[in-house]
């Protein structure tokens, strides 16, 4: 198991040295390589899945390499039910981007950022030090800046605004909310022992609980600083320009892949080190979560360009996340786990499959943007057909699986009982009617009704973007049909702790 | 010999320098760009033979100089920094014009006064190493005697460092008039002694760290940091940013450790509102900077406020990562002057328009500065973020003590967002923006390997980051053996 996670992690970096190594002009090999570096860790994750079904109770796979043993820092990587889906959701997304991106000028550069922020990804979602978890997070920093800046685009004269300002705008609210998780972790750091690794902390804490007023502190720092992180009311504002500014494979990765580190680290930090910490806002995050849920939703639909909406879309649907986490943050919640997980999975899938549409949408009919098409259906029968099937999985329609994620959210944010959670129910069954109200919406008006402007035709979408979108749709359909296959996993042992921690 | 052994380093160095002037004086060299490459590679040869001495317990030189693992870390690093920038100044050669092995000759004096200073524990020794140094700067700041700008920068490094050298002299006499002694140890035995209040001797330690905070560029003593900077030519500039800075801060840390540590109650409070002050300072002025040079010289400011964060933090992580973070500031920084050593032109200035569309004309210049300021903003996965982690983490270890050091760390925190801005800013202009000019800068074999060497060590050591803390830990552990 090992030396799967190893070739797992690994490929990615390998794939880096290739890309390096390739000249400029050989721009199929760096395509290939780049690829492959997400083609293998996924083939890994699947391994791992299967080794962990085998394994049934208590599968928990760790290694620990010490890195700067001065500092009490070494790299423990730990795949668990938390992580495996992580991992599985990190390389199909991984693939589908790769798959998806069109010639680019400067490939090399290009592929190598995209390789970059995959391999760096998989290795923050394993990562059971904080240190690590955030040095990964915070790899990405550069690529983003790099993609945005460089290839990033906005359409002819419809936005006031550069791909240069968008860059430069993302990466400082990252920053700020990074530079606020760094201090709130040192702070951690030597609260807890002069430690950084998850597992030493659960263990000491587990023990000798921290001081309540410690654990609120650092935990609501970790909660701003994750929570800008993650699109979270009203730190989500730099999400929207950013999406519609970074080339799509980029935006996939970023959207469907690195908004989640966030509420993974809330997550895994919430319920194994700060236990009080966390039940003492669960019940302001959900209250966040519902605002989350509805703001997001009557913004999206007041929006005319697909990325915007899709954007909006998941500032909603990461309210849904929100609240399944406050639930699972809650005393007695921690069933709630494996719905955050299910959500990130499903979220991540979908999104990254819209971001993808809109991008060929953008490349076939030229526009982007819902008042200058119309009637496209009947010119561009694929395309119609994707779209309508992504927005069906995204409504939280059956058959895919944002809604058996959406159910659990339900389930488990009414069980919890408050009246703040209760609300946030019946406001995330309401935000249901809400997407399909402007993604239905927007599908009619691009795809059906009457045509407007004309357009030269145009090439329907290769067969690598046609790959792209059937991996993706693929996914959400088999969790959505089959949800055992990511519910099976056994959440129940990383969530011990805080079951120890608050008591019978 | 035994006298010569300690100060081996130093001496062999100036033997370097004066014998250079002396050839230079009976035949002039022709080849100036070359012989500031076998000046460098001479330079890196000390550096090897450097590499086998044994850090010594004993002091010597009747007390006044060490030679222990703290000063053998600075040492070599100033030796690695010192070759690094005369590898800057050939190749920036053609545009400091004439007097150039003059140039390459006060580089070498002022890095002996720079290993001098790493060593001295002694006021007496301290004085003549800083004077060494400054004296060497003052000619080699105002180097291009046309154009106002140098000169401007030459006259204000002197009236600065003349004062502050004032300053440090007058500090040293209330010092030796209340406790008798000059050498560091036996101030500190007769400051435990003293019942405390004695005004007259914390007048004198006020005014010695008044007169040093010119050396790191610290709140009070930075005015004449972006004004220098901009001016001077490139190769001053970045000798004052890396080299300067780094024998200050050694300097710093022994006075105030081994020397004045038991009237921290004087210094300690005063040097977290002095670390808080400058990062805001240097981070805010960097903003809104158009001229590279000028940028920079702010940043130091910025980089000097990080750099007393780790004094105050009062314990051994600090110290350790000061060594740190100096050690990756150097040469990150070096990465950045040494690529804009072939893209400047003397007078042309080094406005962020000249390095518009870098990449297009030489890679490995862009790459260099990009990874230089990207480096100094502290983001993962190059050294910079790890010197800032490892002071966050020192820092922090002792707030739930005292809570001003929160606040410290508050402030370094939105310093690093501040500083993130202009340094992206710099990236961008490097990779987005069209060359006004889009002709290739050649990019000779020498600076194509320091270049490429610098990049990889700021990388490497932002990855496997144990070999240079381990280090640090060492050098640094008789130093904090009373925290």
């Amino acid at each position: 198991m090992n030396d799967i996670l190893s070739i797992l992690l690994l490929a990615p970096l390998a794939a880096c040295g290739l890309i390096i190594l390739l000249p400029e002009t050989r721009v199929r090999e760096i395509r290939a390589a780049a690829i492959a570096s997400a083609l293998v860790p996924a083939f890994c994750s699947l391994l791992l899945y299967g080794v962990a079904l085998a394994a049934g109770d208590g599968f928990r796979f760790a290694m620990d390499i010490p890195w700067v043993p001065a500092w009490g820092l070494s790299l423990h990587l730990c795949v668990d039910a938390f992580s495996l889906p992580m991992l599985l959701l990190t390389s199909v997304v991984g693939l589908a981007a790769m798959l998806a991106s069109a010639q680019p000028d400067r490939p090399k550069a290009y592929y190598l950022l995209l390789t970059v922020v995959l391999g760096t990804s998989l290795a923050a979602f394993v990562s059971r030090n904080l240190f690590f978890f955030y040095f990964f997070c915070e790899v990405t920093t550069i690529p983003k800046f790099l993609l945005t800046s460089i290839w990033g685009h906005l359409p002819e004269g419809k936005y006031r605004t550069t791909p240069k300002f968008a860059a430069m705008q993302v990466t400082l609210f990252i920053a700020f909310g990074a530079m606020t998780v760094l201090l709130a972790m040192s702070l951690l750091y030597y609260v807890g022992g002069q430690t950084m690794d998850l597992d030493t902390l659960r263990d000491q804490v587990a023990v000798t609980p921290l001081s309540l007023g410690v654990q609120q502190w650092i935990f609501g720092a970790l909660l701003v600083g994750f929570g800008i992180w993650s699109s979270m009311w009203p730190f989500h504002t730099w999400s929207p320009l950013t999406y519609a500014t970074m080339p799509a494979p980029a935006a996939m990765l970023f959207a469907g892949v690195a908004k989640n580190f966030g509420v993974y680290a809330l997550l895994r930090i919430g319920l194994d080190v700060l236990p009080q910490g966390a039940q003492s806002f669960a019940q302001p995050l959900a209250v966040i979560a519902t605002i989350n849920i509805i703001y997001g939703g009557f913004v999206a639909m007041r929006q005319a360009d697909w990325n915007y909406i899709i954007a909006y879309s998941s500032i909603s649907h990461m309210g849904y996340l929100l609240l399944a986490l406050a639930a699972a943050m809650s005393p007695g919640g921690a069933g709630a786990a494996s719905a955050v997980v299910f959500f990130m999975v499903a979220h991540g899938l979908i999104v990254a499959l819209f971001f993808l549409l809109s991008d060929c949408l953008q490349k076939t009919a030229g526009s982007r943007f819902v008042g200058d098409l119309g009637g496209l259906a009947r010119t561009m029968p694929f395309l119609g057909v994707a779209f309508a099937v992504a927005v069906i999985a995204g409504s939280g329609l059956p058959g895919f699986a944002n809604f058996v994620a959406e159910v659990m959210v339900f389930i488990v944010s009414w069980s919890e009982g408050s009246v703040a959670f209760r609300v946030g129910a019946i406001a995330a069954v309401w935000g249901v009617v809400m997407t399909a109200t402007y993604l239905f919406r927007a599908l009619r008006s691009t795809f059906h009704g009457e045509a407007r402007g004309e357009r030269a035709p145009s090439p329907p979408p290769g067969l690598s973007v046609r790959l792209a979108i059937l991996v993706l749709v693929l996914s959400s359909v088999a969790a959505g049909l089959w949800p055992r296959l990511l519910t099976d996993l056994n959440y129940s042992e990383p969530v011990t702790a805080q079951q120890k921690a608050v008591g019978p | 010999m035994n006298l010569l052994y300690p100060v081996q380093l130093e001496a062999m160095l100036a033997i370097l320098a004066l014998g250079t002037l002396v050839a230079e004086a009976v035949r002039p060299f022709r080849n100036v760009k070359r012989l500031g490459y076998v000046l460098a590679a001479a330079v890196l040869g000390l550096l090897a033979f450097s590499m086998v001495i044994e850090p010594a317990t004993s002091l010597f030189l009747n007390n006044t100089y060490k030679l222990d693992a703290f000063a053998l870390f600075f040492k070599r690093l100033l030796l690695f920094t010192t070759s690094l920038v005369l590898v800057t100044a050939a190749v920036f050669s053609k545009e400091l014009e004439h007097g150039v092995t003059e140039h390459y000759v006060l580089i070498l004096l002022a890095s002996v006064g720079m290993l001098v200073l790493c060593s001295a524990v002694d006021f007496i020794l301290l004085f003549v190493a800083l004077e060494l140094i400054t004296i060497s700067f003052f000619v080699m700041n105002s180097h291009h005697r046309r154009d106002i700008a140098s000169l401007e920068a030459g006259t204000k490094y002197l009236i600065m460092g003349a004062l502050s050298s004032g300053l440090v002299v007058y500090g040293i006499s209330y010092i030796f008039g209340t406790t008798g002694q000059t050498s560091f140890h036996a101030v500190a035995a007769a400051l435990e002694t003293r019942a405390g209040g004695d005004t007259a001797l914390s007048i004198g330690i006020l005014l010695v760290l008044l007169g040093l905070s010119f050396k790191i560029s610290a709140v009070p003593g930075h005015m004449w940091t972006p004004d220098v900077y901009q001016g001077a030519p490139l190769s001053a500039t970045s000798f004052l940013a890396t080299g300067s800075k780094t024998a200050g801060i050694a300097l710093m840390l022994t006075l105030l450790f081994e020397g004045l540590l038991p009237a921290r109650g004087i210094w300690d409070p005063m040097t977290i509102y002095v670390a808080g002050v400058t990062l805001l300072y240097g981070n805010l002025g960097a903003l809104m900077q158009t001229d590279l040079k000028r940028l920079l010289g702010y940043s130091s400011i910025a980089h000097a406020g990080y750099l007393l964060m780790g004094i105050v933090a009062m314990n051994r992580e600090g110290l350790a990562a000061i060594l740190f973070y100096i050690a990756q500031y150097s040469v990150s920084s070096m990465a950045g002057f040494l690529a804009m050593a072939a893209v400047i032109r003397k007078g042309g200035g080094a406005n962020l328009s000249a390095f518009a569309g870098l990449h297009r004309r030489s890679p490995l210049l862009a790459a260099g500065i990009a990874v230089s300021m990207l480096s100094l903003a502290g983001v993962p996965p190059l050294s910079g973020f790890f010197g800032k982690f490892m002071l966050f983490t020192a820092v922090l270890k002792n707030a739930l003590i005292s809570p001003e050091l929160v606040v410290l760390a508050i402030l370094a925190a939105l310093g690093v967002v501040i500083s993130m801005f202009y340094y992206f800013r710099v990236v961008q202009t490097v990779y987005v923006e069209e060359p006004t000019d889009p002709t290739p800068i050649a990019v000779g074999h020498t600076l194509r390997i320091a270049l490429t060497a610098c990049i990889l060590i700021t990388i490497l050591a932002g990855i496997f980051q144990s070999p240079l803390v381990d280090a640090a830990l060492t050098a640094v552990a008789h130093l904090s053996a009373a925290l």
